[in-house]
């Protein structure tokens, strides 16, 4: 009844035992090398599907797969107590998972594994068969893919990322020889696996055009989709000899304007009766495609007016001029500064004796995470979108005016603010008053955890002149929860230490808010524009700011427009 | 040391105008979007992730290029802004956190303020500035 003890030095254990002794051609083999003697499609072929390489088994660590096909149908419970009952040696299943309509688990013991194989046909299922019970030797299961793991994909697909035509090929990536010879067996049909390769395109290279996913198993592109805002240059993608049951799933990618496409070789093509039917569905997707499994197809006849479905690009800090933004960049920094510090009593001089103070906090409905609590600001937040609970008697003391103002900010959580995450946009810059939004992340330090809860905030002032400058007369802070990227990727970099020798200004400035204070990477920035280009700080500063700060788009709009003849001879007088 | 009554009625009166603009704004954006544009002072300026748009009919164009909305909002908050700085004007700034998601799209959180200021009894935007929290 299954060849339960076989030699210990011996090499893989042959899973088709007693079809085997019924004999094929070869008769009752020796167990070898070359795995099983299953003759259907050779062993070599199957084990090299597996990409599990073709050798002696180690006896260090012994994995094993149960696989019992059908088995989705039955409750978890009943098919592990079924066994458990059957059988003496205990066992734990890692991993228990579905794929398409089996059960597939792990156990890590011999015994064990030999245990179960033997109660096969010995359970009858809810549904009156037989449960049968398919045991073999496999390679520790990947389930949650550790640093390591994560590192040797990186360097696989690298290796397989080819700069020059943007392309990634990806194809039957459980079968490369990297990542079997560190024996990790990385299908990309598994979740974990597509979300990490996802996010390491998403790092590493957005700029990806042709994407080759062929041979992996897939059965659909869900956990493909978070790359379609993140690759906006997609234009290749191939999923030819793959699983899909249905082109439906590939709505979720139809952002990506697609010029070719391979489905070949995928269930779904049977749900068309012909080929004009499946060319229809996929131009109903992908409206731009062209080459199709390979073959050319017309080029679409559509209309010019089609509703947008991808949204403008985001860009970064608006300002309507540069003297607003140095302006309003060191107002920020200095308030940070106070405001993350152990006393905020010195925020008092940069608030208006009529000023207004408001908080108000939410839950962060987009994310999928278990959220930290934000109790501590609940009772001090004045949210209008939520109905008070006590009948909105307590709404009229939540917004602080005047001194109340800092005492209130005093006694919320320490934080630690992340310059780098920080965007700002102005929305009114006048002589008698500015309007302007910080959004980043910031750390409660007030918990001693080594994991202290990281919040997402958006912060809107408006400010009058007065004071060292300009005054706070409305303060509103949103605080709710991060996305898992921001959370994951916010304090990573050091904070850039905020400086503050001012530029001289040759310009006399119109407005009361005097600009002063740049940073220390742009006082350089200034001082090379003004050798390469010559011309004053006043107007390197100009061409500088007008082009985001890149010091290259900056020189090259000044030689365009010196070429023109365009830059006044003023530019250059010192 | 609160606010005086005269001070605290005009809360109350930002409030309300908060949460009925609030409401209207989202509804109006998310199924009659080509009427949105009445909710805009003739020389308002919006800005939509960093992208700026001055007046009216930029404002109504850019937005209705947008794919289809569905806002929910989950933090309202407002403040008066002092009479001082619009004599005469009753202006109030509105700030509001929520999620949105566009057609196909994946769900986005997004932080918006806006200024909206009493021109003959009726309420106007004069300041839009909205941003989502993330950058994908």
């Amino acid at each position: 009844m299954g060849n339960a003890e076989e030699p210990a030095s011996t090499s893989r254990y042959n899973p088709y035992g007693r079809n085997n002794q019924r004999g094929g051609p070869r008769g009752r083999r020796k167990y070898d090398n070359s795995g099983d003697s299953s003759q259907r499609d050779g062993g070599y072929n199957k084990m090299a599907r597996f990409g599990l390489p073709i050798r002696d088994g180690d006896g260090d660590s012994e994995w094993y797969k149960i696989l019992i096909p059908w088995g989705k149908k039955a409750e978890k419970e009943f098919v592990l107590n079924s066994i458990k009952r059957l059988i003496d040696v205990p066992f734990v299943p890692t991993d228990y998972h579905f794929e398409e309509h089996n059960v597939v688990f792990h156990v890590n013991d011999k015994a064990a594994a030999n245990a179960i194989r033997g109660v096969t046909k010995r359970i009858t299922m809810p549904s009156g068969h037989k449960m049968n019970i398919i045991v073999k030797p496999s390679y520790p299961p990947v389930t949650v893919l550790s640093e390591e793991v994560i590192e040797k994909l990186k360097v696989c697909m690298s290796n397989r990322y080819d700069p020059v035509t943007k392309t990634l090929n990806l194809s039957s990536l459980h079968t490369d020889k990297d990542m079997v010879e560190a024996k990790y067996y990385i299908s990309l049909a598994r979740r974990q696996v597509m979300s990490n390769v996802v996010k390491i395109i998403k790092e590493n290279i957005p700029e990806l055009c042709s994407l080759d996913l062929s041979e992996n198993k897939l059965m659909n592109v869900d956990d493909l989709s978070p790359l379609v805002p993140a690759a906006v240059d997609m234009k290749a993608l191939k999923l030819s000899n793959n699983k899909i049951t249905s082109i439906e799933c590939l709505k979720r990618l139809k952002e990506w304007k697609l010029d070719v496409l391979c489905l070949d070789n995928n269930p779904l093509r049977d749900k068309f009766n012909d080929q004009s039917s499946y060319i229809s569905a996929v131009r109903n997707i992908f409206p731009k495609v062209l080459k199709l499994d390979n073959l050319d197809l017309p080029p679409p006849i559509t209309f010019d007016i089609e509703a947008r479905t991808d949204l403008p690009k985001a860009k970064d800090n608006f300002f309507p001029s540069p003297e607003v933004q140095s302006v309003i960049v060191k107002f920020v920094k200095d308030y940070y500064m106070v405001y993350d510090s152990d006393d905020r009593t010195g925020l008092m001089g940069a608030y208006h004796d009529e000023a207004l103070f408001s908080l108000s906090v939410a839950y962060n409905s987009a994310v999928s995470y278990k959220q930290t609590s934000l109790a501590t600001y609940i009772d001090d937040s004045r949210n209008m979108a939520k109905a008070p609970k006590d009948g909105g008697r307590r709404q009229k003391l939540k917004l602080k005016s005047g001194n109340q103002v800092v005492s209130q900010l005093c006694l919320l959580p320490k934080t630690m603010h992340d310059p780098n995450t920080f965007m700002l946009d102005c929305g009114i810059s006048t002589p008698v008053m500015m309007n302007f939004t910080v959004q980043g992340v910031f750390k409660e330090t007030s918990t001693k955890s080594d994991n202290p809860p990281i919040r997402a905030f958006s912060r809107t002032f408006v400010t009058v002149p007065g004071g060292s400058g300009m005054l706070i007369i409305n303060d509103m802070l949103t605080i709710t929860n991060p996305s898992q990227d921001q959370r994951l990727s916010a304090f990573k970099n050091p904070a850039p230490t905020p400086s503050s020798s001012p530029v001289p200004q040759t310009a006399p400035v119109n407005n009361p808010f005097q600009g002063t204070g740049f940073t220390e990477i742009q006082q350089q920035m200034i001082t090379s524009f003004m050798n390469d280009s010559r011309m004053n700080s006043e107007w390197s500063i100009k061409c500088l700011s007008q082009n985001d700060w890149s010091y290259e788009k900056a020189g090259q709009n000044f030689l365009e427009l010196q070429q023109q003849g365009k830059i006044p001879q003023e530019a250059f007088n010192k | 040391m609160g606010l005086t009554e005269e001070a605290q009625l005009k809360v109350d009166q930002a409030c309300q105008a908060a949460k009925e603009f609030s409401k209207l704004y989202y509804e109006t954006m998310d199924k009659k979007r080509h009427l949105l544009a009445k909710l805009y002072q003739e020389t308002a300026e919006e800005i939509w992730n960093g992208n700026v748009h001055k007046g009216k009919d930029e404002i109504l164009k850019t937005l209705g290029e947008l794919p289809a909305t569905e806002h929910k909002v989950e933090s309202l908050d407002c403040q008066p802004i002092p009479d001082s700085i619009s004599p005469g004007q009753f202006t109030v700034i509105v700030k509001v956190y929520g999620t949105v998601s566009y057609t196909s799209n994946n769900l986005r959180s997004f932080h918006q303020s806006f200024i909206l200021t009493s021109q003959n009894n009726v309420w106007k935007i004069i300041s839009d500035t909205f941003r989502f929290q993330d950058k994908y």
